[in-house]
């Protein structure tokens, strides 16, 4: 099809065609085109449908603040909705599709909503599907989310590759227009490290958009030497294409580079986007400004659009959005969209402009003193009602209409930390207020300063104060010589005039009479309003509606539209997609993990891995004939009770404790007491919150007089590492003692069961004697294994077997594993995981993380004896609460099934037998449960209500989410060798 | 008894690749490193400067640096803390030997095994680290070391070269995890630079 309404000049390169689709049909445009100048050119101005009236919609913008041309782009899992066309670039085979409509974009059935218009204002919903109640979520709100919205996602996975990263500057320029290329100038030739960034993809703002001339001679020559420099400067980075969509603290912006969106055929690792994190020490924001359009009734026919973005189409792209067009405005800009369309050849049928006062600058109609008061062609602009200054309406022919309502400048980024703008009469708009984000200037257009001179003017002023304040002496200028026009407005915000909708937000269907509704029903706040009526939502946020809707909410309070306010401003400022927030954390790299020196070898055995912290653990090791996990979790345990068994417990965290005081800063971080641990042994240590609350259990081994080594539980490890360096440094920075973690420095192995000793002998170099005189349950020593490889023995046992666990340098961890495994065929020793850990601990009753859950206190696990008396240490004070240490409180016992094939559920409440099972009488959970082999009998630790004095009382354990009941009954927490005959044999 | 003897696995896991290479682009395992921290105990950071100096001809670096002689590296860990590389071949022993020098001075530990190391190098790593590291990677200059993030894995990075290669240590249970991040970003690197080629 040829391009219709294409016009001469622009910037697109028109020795490179380019054909796309939409809604299946083919079309060609050029390189330098979006879809929306593509599709313009092409005489489409049907571009979507509206989101809860389906009314036909074209495009209204020729930027990112388009509310109306949303399309979905690509096909299958890469398709994505509610893409503006104004800012898709054109690439050889894009395919586009309408979106929000059935069966087809001319012709849609769910038009019908228009038709009951009257019923389906603001707060139809809130008030029409009331009840019954329960039909809301199940009926109501699935039916109506399927008759409105936006465009559909894919449903797979996004296939595409996103990026993140983070750059440093001394000052960044939001902005490539006028004013953000003279602080580029002015920062770049100061020697600063300047970013410029820029939304579109091609730089220069609004002097790509504009016919005129900088140093008499066209803006565009100015341009292309100042983007040369700018390119050719070492200190320079230019981001085109990319979004500074947010303000964040102490200088941090975040922004959006659409990487290869606009390639047909990206490379396979080439990220589609990219998340900047931009740190700068100062940010000059000169983001524009945003024209804003004047409501009448039918103001949302396709082919009425911003005369600036009418002006943009024709300048820049040589795209007509009609070749009979008409301008409706209250400035003089309205008249240079009117001027530049005819020397492109265009037919201006008339310029409207309300004020009486107007001058024409072209050969065209000039009406002034009126105002467009309705539009005709539902498919396309046909025609529009004038009311002329005489009170007479006159009909004009024409394809397109071109309003203008004056200008906004784009205040979003420096409200980002709940800065107010304050109103500028003098361009009846908001600027920025002097609460701007810390480090932020801001210049040009965004400030108010719509002339091209002034806002060259204002961004080289910006930009020498900025350096000064950063101590970067700031290089002069010669800023080119400008036309200056001025707006000469008058502000204008609706015609009032009409019984029909006239529209104010576009992209949320909003109209004069919905604010008006608002005000009515006493939703009169600003933010009251945008709820009521959803003004500013979704994906433009209102960027051309909100200050029209302001402006009639002040009129019918009665207040200036200062004295209304506006809403919150709040990043991002366009879409970012989710991926692009992801970057590269997605699927099995959504978190780094990671892995245990015997992690390959037990992949070789076809370890289940579950994931612990962040470590990825070998959960259990079945066999060949396992048909089930408990069959390879009861094997293994029983395996580790009846001879030997080896679990890999590098996860568990360990810190070198040396120094001077290390006794005393460890009797100041746990309970009980470790001054006079002997050399060579190893204690169990009970670590307390300041609240008196357990924070986590482990051991330290004392290797020498200064020296131990603290083990933590796996999940705490970084958290307890975290609290001592808090004590040191902070609490007793006294103390002569230093931290370091070891956690990764050895490859550490539980050697459990009667047979352990016997295995170890086997690797364990002869020198060093591990007879249970020599060397007794709680020792630790030095030694070497295999010929000669540094190693450390601790007789320490989780499962309450006689246990070790033998460490090695982590690099000998997959080797000595294997070893292991070799060396104790003769024991049958296995390889047991943490589900067996598990039930070998709960057997035994000791605790982990599911009793140590942050809220249980020593006394309550039945550990009161342990906080020392003769010594002060973090949380004693505290643990003596009436709250946690009375006596009739929760204590910690073991429970046993009376079913065997009836698991007691973790997390089940417990009621005493024969009554309600309401939370009056709930009298403790459960926090562990296993089956165990050892008894053959389901059994689990709990808290339970005087739980010591309840030994052999039958009670009832209630998991009302699965309505099970069953009785179990209280035990000691040891179901296995209370006495600790075992680890000490 | 059979003599069991222990074999040296790399971080990566046995038999596995330590290399990638990809356009001019390489990371690589280096697994030769001995490694010790030394953290001064309080009042003695001068005293372990001056025996250090002495004993073994290293200076030990200020605030983000590292500092080379005779085959030692010390890089600068936080205030008064070190870390000493070796040939693991020459000095595995190596944290025996300064605690024996500095003779309780200093709090020395052995991490050897602590660590993974990967030498990254190409024609412009700061492209490839400005999407991996919050760091101002582009005033990272040779000699220079810092602790950083490296997705969500704590590490620390070494400027070997400027622009051209750069050491990274990070705890060695994160082996393939931070490979998986760097590999990544060497792979999108050269296709981004390919793009702005066009």
């Amino acid at each position: 099809m040829t391009q219709l309404n294409r016009l001469s000049g622009g910037i697109v390169d028109r020795t490179s065609q380019v054909t796309f689709s939409f809604d299946g049909r083919t079309f060609t445009g050029f390189r330098g085109d979006t879809l929306a100048s593509a599709l313009l050119a092409n005489n489409v101005k049907l571009m979507g449908r509206s989101f809860k009236y389906h009314r036909p919609r074209g495009v209204i913008a020729s930027g990112s603040e388009e509310p109306n041309a949303l399309v979905e782009l690509r096909t299958g899992a890469h398709r994505e909705p509610n893409t503006r066309a104004t800012v898709a670039e054109l690439f050889e085979g894009l395919q586009a599709c309408s979106q929000n409509r059935w069966p087809s974009l001319a012709f849609d059935a769910m038009g019908i909503n228009d038709l009951f218009s009257n019923v389906l204002t603001a707060g139809f919903y809130y008030k029409t599907f009331m009840w019954p109640k329960i039909f809301w979520e199940k009926v109501y709100e699935p039916v109506i989310r399927r008759a409105a919205g936006l465009g559909t996602a894919a449903t797979e996975p996004d296939p595409d590759v996103y990026d993140k990263g983070y750059l440093h500057c001394d000052v960044l320029i939001v902005g490539s227009g006028p004013a953000g290329l003279s602080a580029a100038l002015t920062s770049a030739r100061s020697g600063a490290r300047v970013i410029l960034a820029d939304e579109d993809f091609e730089l220069g703002g609004r002097l790509n958009a504009e016919d005129e001339e900088l140093d008499r001679k066209p803006a565009r020559e100015w341009l292309a030497r100042a983007l040369d420099e700018l390119r050719n400067a070492d200190n320079v980075r230019i981001l085109s294409r990319t979004t500074v969509f947010g303000a964040y603290d102490h200088g941090v912006y975040g922004a959006l580079e659409r990487v290869s969106d606009h390639l047909a055929e990206p490379a396979p690792c080439l990220p589609r986007q990219i998340l900047w994190r931009i740190y700068s020490k100062k940010a000059i924001v000169c983001a524009g400004a945003t024209e804003r359009p004047i409501a009448f009734e039918n103001n949302d026919r396709p082919g009425i659009m911003l005369a600036g973005a009418m002006r943009a189409y024709a300048n820049r792209w040589a795209v007509a959005a009609d070749l009979k067009t008409a301008i409706f405005t209250n400035n003089d800009d309205g008249h240079r969209t009117a001027r530049d369309l005819l020397r492109k050849g265009v037919e201006i049928a008339a310029v409207i402009d309300v004020r009486p006062e107007a001058q024409k600058i072209a050969d065209y109609e000039l009406l002034h003193g009126a105002k467009v008061v309705d539009a005709a062609g539902k498919l396309g602009l046909r025609e529009i009602s004038v009311r002329l200054s005489d009170n007479s309406l006159k009909t004009i022919s024409c394809g397109a209409l071109g309003v203008s309502g004056g200008w906004n400048p784009n205040v979003s980024l420096s409200c980002h930390q709940r800065g107010r703008p304050v109103w500028d009469p003098s361009i009846a708009a908001f600027v920025p207020g002097r609460n701007q984000p810390h480090g932020m200037l801001v210049a040009g257009a965004a400030n108010g300063n719509l002339a091209t001179g002034s806002a060259l003017a204002e961004g080289y002023k910006k930009a020498a104060d900025a350096l000064s304040q950063i101590g970067i002496e700031p290089n002069v200028v010669d800023l080119p010589e400008t036309q200056d026009s001025f707006l000469g407005m008058s502000a204008f915000w609706h015609t009032g005039e009409g019984k029909g909708r006239a529209w104010l937000d576009l992209q949320n269907d909003v109209t004069v009479k919905d604010v008006k509704l608002a005000h009515q029903e006493g939703f009169r706040s600003v933010e009251h309003m945008k709820r009521y009526t959803t003004l500013g939502m979704a994906t433009d946020q209102g960027k051309t509606a909100n200050m029209g809707a302001l402006a009639i909410m002040a009129e019918l309070c009665g207040k200036t539209i200062p004295e209304t306010g506006t809403t919150i401003f709040r990043p991002p400022y366009t879409p970012v997609a989710i991926g692009a927030l992801a970057g590269r954390s997605r699927d099995e790299n959504f978190r780094p993990t990671r892995l245990t020196p015997s992690h390959w070898w037990a992949e070789e055995q076809g370890a289940v891995f579950v994931e612990a912290g962040s470590w990825l653990r070998a959960q259990w090791f079945p066999q060949k004939d396992d048909t089930h996990w408990r069959q390879s979790v009861d094997r293994e345990v029983l395996a580790v009770r009846r001879s030997v068994g080896i679990c890999d417990v590098t996860t568990l965290g360990k810190i070198d404790v040396q120094g001077k005081d290390a006794a005393t800063f460890l009797n100041m971080v746990y309970c009980n007491g470790f001054a006079k641990l002997a050399v060579g042994k190893v204690r169990y240590g009970l670590m307390l919150r300041e609240d008196g609350i357990v924070m986590d259990d482990g051991t330290a081994a004392r290797f020498a007089e200064d020296h131990f080594v603290v083990t933590t539980t796996t999940a705490n490890a970084v958290g307890v590492y975290r609290h001592m360096e808090f004590v040191r440094q902070c609490l007793r920075p006294d103390l002569d003692v230093q931290l370091i973690s070891t956690t990764e420095a050895w490859a550490q192995y539980a050697v459990a069961g009667p047979n352990s000793r016997a295995l170890l002998q086997k690797i364990v170099d002869p020198d060093f004697d591990l007879t249970n005189e020599a060397f007794p349950f709680m020792g630790c020593r030095e030694i070497t294994v295999c010929g000669g490889v540094r190693a450390r023995l601790f007789r320490i046992s989780f499962s309450g077997e006689l246990a070790y666990e033998l460490a090695v340098p982590t690099r000998s961890g997959d080797s000595l594993m294997r070893i292991l495994m070799e060396a104790g065929k003769e024991f049958d020793v296995v390889p047991y995981g943490t589900e067996a850990l598990g039930v070998l601990r709960i057997e035994k009753g000791h605790v982990t993380g599911n009793e140590l859950n942050g809220q249980t206190s020593a006394i309550q696990l039945g550990m009161g004896r342990l906080i020392s008396t003769k010594k002060d240490s973090i949380g004693t004070v505290l643990s003596r609460r009436e709250g946690l240490s009375r006596n009739d409180g929760l204590r910690l016992v073991g429970f046993q099934g009376l079913e065997d094939d009836v698991s007691l559920p973790a997390g089940a409440h417990l009621f005493a037998a024969g009554t309600e099972h309401v939370p009056a009488n709930d009298q403790g959970w459960l926090t562990s449960s296993a089956f165990s082999p050892h008894l053959q009998a389901p059994i689990a630790l709990g808290f339970l209500e005087k739980g010591n004095d309840r030994l052999g009382e039958l009670i009832e354990v209630a998991n009302p989410i699965e309505g099970l009941t069953v009785k179990a009954k209280v035990v000691s927490p040891h179901f296995i060798d209370p006495e600790g005959e075992r680890l000490r044999a | 008894m059979p003599d069991y003897r222990l074999t040296p696995t790399p971080a990566l896991g046995p038999g596995k690749a330590g290399r990638f290479e990809v356009d001019g682009y390489c990371i690589a395992e280096n697994t030769g490193f001995a490694m010790t921290s030394i953290s001064a105990r309080t009042g003695s950071q001068e005293i372990v400067m001056k025996k250090l100096k002495a004993g073994l001809a290293t200076d030990l670096p200020s605030a983000g640096s590292f500092k080379s002689n005779q085959g030692r590296t010390a890089f600068w860990t936080g205030p008064g803390q070190w870390m000493m590389l070796a040939s693991h071949d020459d000095h595995e022993l190596q944290a025996v030997d300064l605690a024996k020098r500095l003779n309780g001075d200093a709090s020395v530990t052995e991490q050897n095994d602590g660590w993974v190391c990967f030498d990254v190098t190409g024609p412009d790593l700061e492209a490839v680290f400005e999407r991996l590291a919050a760091m101002d990677v582009r005033q990272f200059t040779t000699g220079m070391a810092t602790r950083t993030v490296i997705e969500r894995v704590a590490c620390f990075l070494l400027c070997m070269e400027t622009r051209t290669h750069f050491r990274v240590f990070a705890g060695r249970s994160f082996a393939h995890s931070l490979l998986h991040a760097v590999k990544t970003a060497l792979e999108s690197t050269s296709a981004l630079t390919a793009i702005k080629t066009i």
